[in-house]
């Protein structure tokens, strides 16, 4: 008997910016929505595992989305996309986020994000609180200013460097085969995507004088950080824990920063109980 | 100091297949300054051709760091931050220059120098 996933993908269109862009998202599970961002230069593939969880998947609707440009969602087909630099934005990140939540007609959705995913959890939880029920970031800090290295899109350096330079963000006991998995799909991103994502990331990324603002009265927020991420050590994620009032805040021992794709039998310890604590709220 | 088979690892490296891969059309000098000695590896048309002390200052990429730091970075499971070389440098002190530009090209290559160099010394 042939064995399928549980995960089912398709197809959205969703306009932002005033541009329609077609959108992939794959989902599984039923219960509480729970939205999964990807890291930078990566797509929702990071999230394979979790959405085959099945102690997760009994209670909770997981969505792994490509952003556009990522994944299989490709450039929008009105625009002249090669003609200019690819550049995420924050704003456009916000409203795409929004504006899917509002598409799936989700109520409240929990939001989950990774890396540049933990970014945009902390803006959001500084701007759009009200939009969700809890927030997850993961490896996420203060701000990142001056990773965005030119040679993260570089016609001498190819897209497999670039992927060798990820396995070292991940912990040394992290398995083979998932971390060697993670940087397969690294090298598949188109080569301008890293570092355009990283303008976000590195450049309008930055919760300076904001993190204080962040209010988790309504919306929990969760925050964690691997033991292994050099990019985001612990401290930085703890350094900014402690300027929010009332987030919930934990290193992940033995992981790096991709820690649901290079580790996911270790992640889902730190994520079950974040999860029923959520389920628990019923709010 | 660091006791290194030279032999063994430029036998090691020149045969596996991920080092081949990755190292293609490969020249260039890298110079370890490492405490209390310094290892040169020279590569020629993508294999290890040669490695042993030398004179590092001439070495087309250069990296120091002191000898303990070294030893945690050869450990099987080295502490946070001593697992690659990009953390290295970014979070432990080590001290990174030269041709950064064929160091990041190379990232992997030299990467699995170091995780072969990582398993002999922890075998």
């Amino acid at each position: 008997m042939t064995r399928h996933d549980n995960a089912q993908g398709r197809y959205l269109y969703l306009t932002v910016a005033g541009v329609e862009y077609r959108v992939y998202y794959e989902e599984t599970g039923r219960g509480i929505p729970v939205l999964l961002q990807h890291t930078a230069g990566v797509d929702g593939r990071q999230w394979r595992h979790l959405l085959e969880d099945e102690e997760i998947t009994a209670n909770f609707r997981l969505i792994a989305y490509d952003l556009p440009y990522h994944g299989k969602s490709l450039p929008p087909v009105s625009e002249e996309w090669w003609a200019q630099d690819y550049r995420l934005t924050q704003s456009f990140l916000t409203d795409f986020i929004l504006g899917l939540s509002k598409a799936l007609e989700l109520d409240r959705p929990v939001f989950l994000g990774v890396s540049l995913g933990g970014y945009i959890a902390t803006d959001l939880a500084l701007h759009h609180p009200e939009a969700f029920r809890a927030i997850i970031g993961c490896e996420a800090s203060n701000d990142l200013h001056g990773l965005d290295s030119p040679f993260f899109h570089h016609p001498r350096i190819s897209d497999g460097a670039k992927s060798a330079q990820m396995y070292d963000a991940m912990g040394p006991e992290s398995p083979e085969a998932c971390k060697r998995e993670s940087t397969w799909l690294f090298a598949q991103a188109a080569p301008p995507v890293m570092l355009g994502d990283l303008y976000y990331v590195c450049v309008e990324h930055d919760l300076t004088g904001k993190a204080e603002k962040i209010r988790t009265g309504g919306t929990p927020l969760y925050l964690f950080n691997g033991e292994y991420d050099w990019v985001m050590p612990p401290s930085h994620g703890k350094e900014l824990a402690d300027r929010i009032k009332g987030p919930k805040f934990k290193m992940m021992p033995a992981l790096g920063h991709f820690p649901m794709i290079e580790n996911p039998s270790e992640f889902r310890k730190h994520i079950l109980p974040v999860l029923d604590e959520i389920k628990a709220l019923g709010t | 100091m660091l006791a290194i088979d030279s032999e063994r690892l430029v036998r090691m490296v020149n045969g596996d297949p991920e080092f081949q891969s990755a190292a293609r059309h490969w020249n260039a000098t890298v110079g370890l300054n490492l405490g209390s000695g310094t290892l040169v590896l020279t590569f020629k048309d993508g294999a290890l051709a040669d490695v042993g002390p030398g004179d590092v200052s001439s070495a087309s990429i250069r990296m120091t760091a002191s000898e303990q730091d070294w030893r945690e970075f050869l450990k099987r499971v080295p502490k946070p931050f001593y697992q690659g070389m990009l953390p290295a440098v970014a979070r432990q002190g080590f001290a990174l220059d030269g041709d950064l530009e064929a160091w990041t090209a190379y990232y992997g290559a030299l990467s699995r120098v170091f995780t072969l160099l990582r398993r002999a010394m922890n075998a």
